[in-house]
């Protein structure tokens, strides 16, 4: 295993975030007023119109492929011989994601053919002893009076059972469940992915970058240097992973997405003598820049802030649901104005958080006050 | 007489056009810096988290007090020629003058000073003077701004902390407790009320989930009192938290069969 990369979970609450200053929402603040006068500064080392942009899809999908495989081995080393163990002292744990990672135990319990619980099962129909797994807990989550005994009646007959069970969560349904007594009392040692730092990127993307063969230099558009070039201490020379780091959380989900929306190459087409030859120089280089920090339109109002939370507590879900658990009823225009400024992707009538997007998010969810989840 | 003359005369500083021209940029300067911090902190609050918000609010007065003193340190050594002996001079002078012609305005300035290092309210704090009842949206020089549920501002001056007892719903904090009350008919099964009312709360959106929800209940001669106590995440929202918290608990007493009593308020507290 690459020494730079997380080799353990960690217990929910030693969670450090990668650049503390990047998660403060006046860090965010600072940020939003350097956008603004980005285009007046044009310190970059290549001109933005030079550059098209473009798409990666075998890279990015190898990334996803290297990191999906190491977290799998997380959860490998934290959970499978308990999972099989007869005697365990405990019979349900928890295991808590940040709400871009949806898939993740999901995949794995596939992969080890563990059996799986979703809404649509009834809860006497699982096996009365090995194995089970929870993938997504938010999915059996409604915020409404009538069925909050329902959660904790779940949970009590999940840990009534002979065999044991591992509970996924994501970050924002924790935060919502903690309220009550009962996931308080269930379980003890809650665990979560570790941030992954400069390093941690560095390491994937270099993985990936081998597998798939690409001779072509990943480099920063804002500084003209190579992002995973290292100094002789070892440590990388450029900050542009450390600032993707932290403005990803220390999610590597979101730090890939991030990273894969603004690749582009060098535009060779309709070029003078000189800047041929200047293109020449850059054409074996994949530029990488950091996405523009995204707000939310000014005189929005509370309505999409409630409409983002709902979301992030209940998951994934139709937006007729989540219209259920906001304070106005009939939110559809809200909606679709969360889906113009990228923050959802509304599919089929499902809304979903966009990765790339989730900092964002939780920097204008804390700006206003709401309650934010520890990841 | 022409002692007296010569001592008053010793008083000032002669004023050129240099000196006074020197006065209007220094309380232009002055005025600017306020009128700035006045504008500027207010909307960076804002953009802040309900709890980072009254540190920021709290800036505005006392930069607005620093200032001010600047302004007379910079303006009396130009006009007056400052000795001890001048100084005890101007102090009864001024002791005199401001004991006849502005008592009250000067009472409720240093009530205001107090106020600053006291904190019986500070900007965006929710507070009830006498019975009026608001967020602090403004603490001048002599009186202190409230706006009102209603949208109304109401100017109160501050030496009423002399005399009235100042109610501070959030005390600088990010959060306030609200409580939505629940009048029970008495002669019933009443076991399932706070479990219920508490899953009401605790289901709300505008829950501030890091804080305790609460019922108390309590017999009057005429029915059962419950009072549901919360907290918002944003203390804007509390008529909003209020309502939603009265509007369900309502409906989810009336749907498990509870039936509440219907008399007047007056009767009923």
């Amino acid at each position: 295993m690459d020494e730079t990369l997380p080799e353990e979970l960690i217990t929910l609450g030693s969670f450090e975030w990668p650049r503390g200053e990047t998660r403060q929402t006046l860090g965010h603040l600072i940020e939003k007023v350097k956008t603004g006068f980005s285009g007046v500064t044009g310190s970059n080392p290549i001109a933005e119109q030079d550059l098209n942009s473009v798409s990666q899809d075998a890279l990015q999908s190898c990334a996803s492929d290297m990191l999906g495989a190491h977290l799998g081995e997380l959860l490998e080393r934290s959970y499978l011989d308990w999972l099989t163990a007869s005697d365990a002292p405990a019979r349900c744990r928890a295991f808590i994601m940040p709400p871009t990672n949806q898939t993740l135990l999901h995949d794995w319990a596939t992969r080890h053919d563990f059996h799986i619980f979703a809404p649509k099962d009834n809860v006497d129909d699982l096996p009365p002893n090995g194995p089970v797994i929870l993938p997504n807990l938010e999915q059996f989550l409604t915020r409404d009076h009538r069925r909050v005994r329902d959660m904790s009646d779940l949970l009590d007959h999940l840990a009534s059972r002979g065999g044991n069970t591992l509970i996924g969560c994501n970050s924002w349904a924790w935060l919502y469940l903690k309220q009550f007594d009962t996931p308080h009392l269930l379980f003890e040692d809650v665990k979560t992915i570790p941030a992954f730092n400069a390093d941690g990127l560095a390491a994937i993307l270099q993985r990936a970058l081998t597998k798939e063969g690409t001779a072509k230099t990943l480099t920063s558009i804002e500084s003209g240097d190579a992002i995973l070039t290292r100094d002789s201490d070892g440590a990388l020379k450029d900050p542009f992973l450390q600032n993707l780091a932290g403005r990803s959380l220390g999610h590597p989900c979101v730090a890939l997405e991030m990273f894969f929306r603004r690749i582009a190459e060098i535009d060779t087409g309709d070029d003078d003598e000189e800047d041929a030859k200047k293109d020449g120089d850059h054409a074996d280089k994949i530029w990488a820049g950091l996405p523009k920090p995204r707000s939310l339109p000014s005189g929005s109002g509370q309505s999409p802030l409630f409409a983002l939370h709902a979301l992030l507590i209940h998951g994934p879900r139709p937006v007729s649901a989540l219209n259920a658990q906001l304070p106005c009823r009939h939110a559809n225009g809200t909606w679709a104005q969360l889906k113009r400024a990228g923050f959802i992707d509304i599919e089929n009538g499902t809304a979903r958080v966009t990765r790339h997007s989730y900092p964002d998010i939780r920097s204008e969810l804390g700006a206003a006050g709401f309650n934010l989840d520890k990841l | 007489m022409e002692d007296r003359v010569a001592r008053i005369s010793n008083l000032f500083n002669e004023i050129t056009g240099w000196v006074i021209a020197e006065i209007l940029i220094s309380i232009l300067l002055v005025w600017l810096f306020i009128k700035a911090t006045q504008i500027m902190l207010p909307r960076l609050a804002n953009h802040l988290p309900a709890r980072l918000r009254p540190l920021v609010l709290n800036a505005v007065p006392i930069l607005r007090v620093l200032a001010l003193l600047v302004l007379i340190a910079l303006i009396v050594p130009l006009i007056f020629n400052v000795t001890l002996q001048n100084f005890v001079f101007i102090a009864g002078a001024l002791s005199v003058a401001v004991g006849f012609a502005v008592k009250d305005l000067a009472r409720s300035v240093i009530a205001g000073f107090v106020a600053l290092f006291e904190k019986p309210y500070r900007l965006g704090d929710w507070i009830k003077i006498g019975e009026d009842y608001g967020e602090v949206v403004n603490i001048g020089m002599r009186a202190v701004q409230l706006r009102t549920p209603e949208d109304t501002v109401v100017t109160i001056g501050h030496d009423r902390i002399w005399s009235e007892n100042v109610s501070n719903a959030n005390d600088g904090l990010g959060t306030l407790m609200c409580v939505a009350k629940f009048y029970i008919a008495r002669d019933q099964a009443t076991g399932d009320v706070v479990p219920l009312l508490t899953s009401v709360a605790r289901t709300s959106p505008y829950l501030n989930l890091e804080e305790d929800v609460t019922v108390v209940m309590e017999n009057t001669p005429l029915c059962m009192l419950y009072q549901l106590k919360a907290y918002p995440f944003e203390p804007r929202n509390q008529f909003a938290f209020i309502t939603d918290m009265t509007e369900r608990g309502n409906a989810a007493l009336f749907e498990a069969g509870i039936e509440a009593v219907a008399a007047p308020e007056s009767l009923l507290s």
